[in-house]
């Protein structure tokens, strides 16, 4: 007997006196008896205390799971509730020509999401801006372009419930919490009457927003909603400012301005055709609604407004691989309904760059 | 007019979502999965009976899922049809030829144990022995078959050998 063989014999006859003898002390807690052996052959420690009680570990299974979540490029306007993966990230420039009479205004923010952990996302959006300004904005035969950056963009993103069945319309849907804010890095001041209005960048306000998010997949259906109050600070503007309902303009040096309670409301329908390809189309409904009373800051003295657009939209997504996806959308924002704002038609489109994490595949 | 047109379009979108559009209609593979879940349910509860009836639901869509096969079996051998429950085992096993046959495996070498069918249950059990890793209670489940067939040394020794742990197969319940 080799010196690993004497060892694992006497290790074994150490196991069988310590723990499965019959009568010792550690035999009882371990569930071992020395019931009868139906074998036949020499009395030893059963596992179980008797055949029978062997049938009671039969193992019903879960149903192997389905998943289904396809990467698509997604709404223009609506948020979605889910959160990136902890290790994922995407960058998305979007661009939105915002079309009014006499005037284009492209505005085209860069997104960088970055999954946290802990069911927390951060959003940033930087945008950059191209505006031109013509008649009848501007006297005939004239005109003014401008390109800047515009107001700067945080979110923070929680999620509070994911979607509880991919397949059923009445389970419980992914639900976020967003917190926004607004930085004025874009001109807004010292405006240049050169340029009717085309140098302003941004409405020279501080912003913070609380947004509920929800989405709900129904395969082959997703549909997604939210909700939002945006709350904007108080600023001081000058002579040209144009407010945010994009009509109206200041004419006074240092004015005060307060806006009005901003609320913010969207909702897609989404219908996936090919999953693997993230092809599909969208109906989405957006609009905006600023009253004369500002939440915190009394009064408004900046104009109310209020729109609703509506917008077809496709997307594909191309390529897609375990570790990078793009996904590409396209559509055009179409008024329904507009007070004191002016009517207008948005060409859309967008690209996603997908870098997925360990735990950030999407596709599925 | 147009609002009206808009939200007359959402409204039909909405009702086939959650109608006849939805997966949940038309997709067998989805059809099946929605009533095992909810035969998984009703396992748990102890609702067996209704268990069945869904189960017998997710057959018609997948005949060859072995994870169907396997609860049907559950429900059969709590019902006492003992051989009803082996020949659908059997069946699940089949299906499953890589590695994932193992909770058949063990399921059915339980009620072969527990039906005094000792002999069987080792041969089925001793397929998984050479695999790199063994399933949570393969160990004890073959000892318990070698300890029924006379051969009380190779227990002693199947016990005793340290072997790669499995990976915690959350399929499992714990009933």
């Amino acid at each position: 007997m080799t010196l690993k063989g004497a060892r694992d014999f006497l290790c074994a006859v150490f196991v069988w006196t310590a723990v499965w003898a019959p009568g010792t002390a550690l035999a009882a807690p371990l569930g071992f008896d020395a019931a009868g052996d139906s074998s036949g052959g020499m009395s030893f420690p059963m596992l179980y205390s008797n055949d029978s009680a062997m049938a009671k570990d039969f193992q019903a299974l879960a149903p192997p799971f389905l998943p289904w979540g396809p990467n698509s490029s997604g709404p223009f306007f609506t948020g979605t509730a889910e959160v990136e993966p902890i290790g994922s990230w995407y960058i998305e420039p979007f661009a939105y020509d915002y079309l009014t009479p006499g005037a284009s205004s492209l505005y085209m923010p860069m997104r960088l999401a970055i999954g946290l952990g802990h069911n927390l996302e951060l959003d940033t959006y930087l945008p950059l801006e191209q505006n031109w300004v013509g008649p009848p904005l501007s006297p005939s035969g004239t005109s003014a372009s401008h390109f800047g950056v515009g107001n700067t963009h945080f979110e923070i993103k929680w999620e509070l419930t994911s979607d509880g069945n991919v397949y059923l319309p009445l389970a419980t849907p992914a639900v976020a919490l967003a917190f926004d804010f607004w930085i004025p890095s874009g001109q807004y001041q010292n405006l240049n009457p050169q340029d009717y209005g085309a140098d302003q960048l941004g409405n020279g306000t501080y912003n913070e927003a609380v947004m509920l998010l929800v989405r709900k997949h129904v395969k082959p259906f997703i549909f997604y909603f939210q909700l939002g109050d945006i709350v904007e600070n108080p600023s001081t503007v000058g002579a040209g400012y144009s407010f945010n309902n994009g009509i109206a303009s200041n004419s006074l040096a240092n004015f005060h301005m307060v806006d009005g309670n901003l609320l913010y409301y969207a909702g897609a329908f989404e219908h996936i055709i090919n999953t693997e390809w993230g092809a599909g189309y969208l109906l989405e409904l957006y609009g905006e609604s600023q009253s004369g009373q500002n939440l915190f800051f009394g009064p408004a003295n900046a104009p109310p407004f209020s729109f609703l657009w509506w917008a077809p939209e496709v997307e594909v997504t191309w390529p897609h691989t375990q570790k990078f996806a793009a996904t590409w959308g396209a559509g055009v924002a179409l008024p329904v309904y507009q007070s004191n704002y002016p009517r207008t038609v948005t060409p859309m489109g967008t690209v996603t760059f997908y870098i997925n994490g360990p735990f950030g595949y999407r596709g599925m | 007019m147009t609002i009206t047109r808009i939200f007359g379009a959402a409204g039909i979108a909405l009702l086939c979502s959650t109608g006849l559009g939805c997966a949940a209609m038309t997709e067998p593979d989805v059809r099946a999965y929605l009533h095992e879940q909810n035969a998984y349910g009703e396992i748990k509860k102890g609702e067996l009976q209704k268990a069945e009836s869904e189960l017998r639901l997710a057959l018609r869509d997948t005949p060859r899922e072995p994870t169907i096969l396997n609860n049907m079996a559950y429900i059969e051998y709590r019902q006492g049809h003992y051989q009803k429950a082996i020949g659908l085992l059997e069946q699940a096993r089949v299906l499953r030829s890589d590695d994932n046959d193992e909770p058949y495996i063990m399921n059915e070498a339980r009620i072969l144990i527990a039906h005094h069918n000792y002999r069987r249950a080792l041969a089925l059990l001793s397929l998984i022995k050479a695999r790199h890793v063994w399933p949570k209670d393969y160990q004890k489940i073959m000892a318990e078959a070698l300890l029924r067939n006379g051969r009380s040394a190779e227990a002693l020794a199947i016990l005793l050998t340290k072997h790669d742990l499995p990976i915690e197969k959350s399929q499992l319940s714990n009933r």
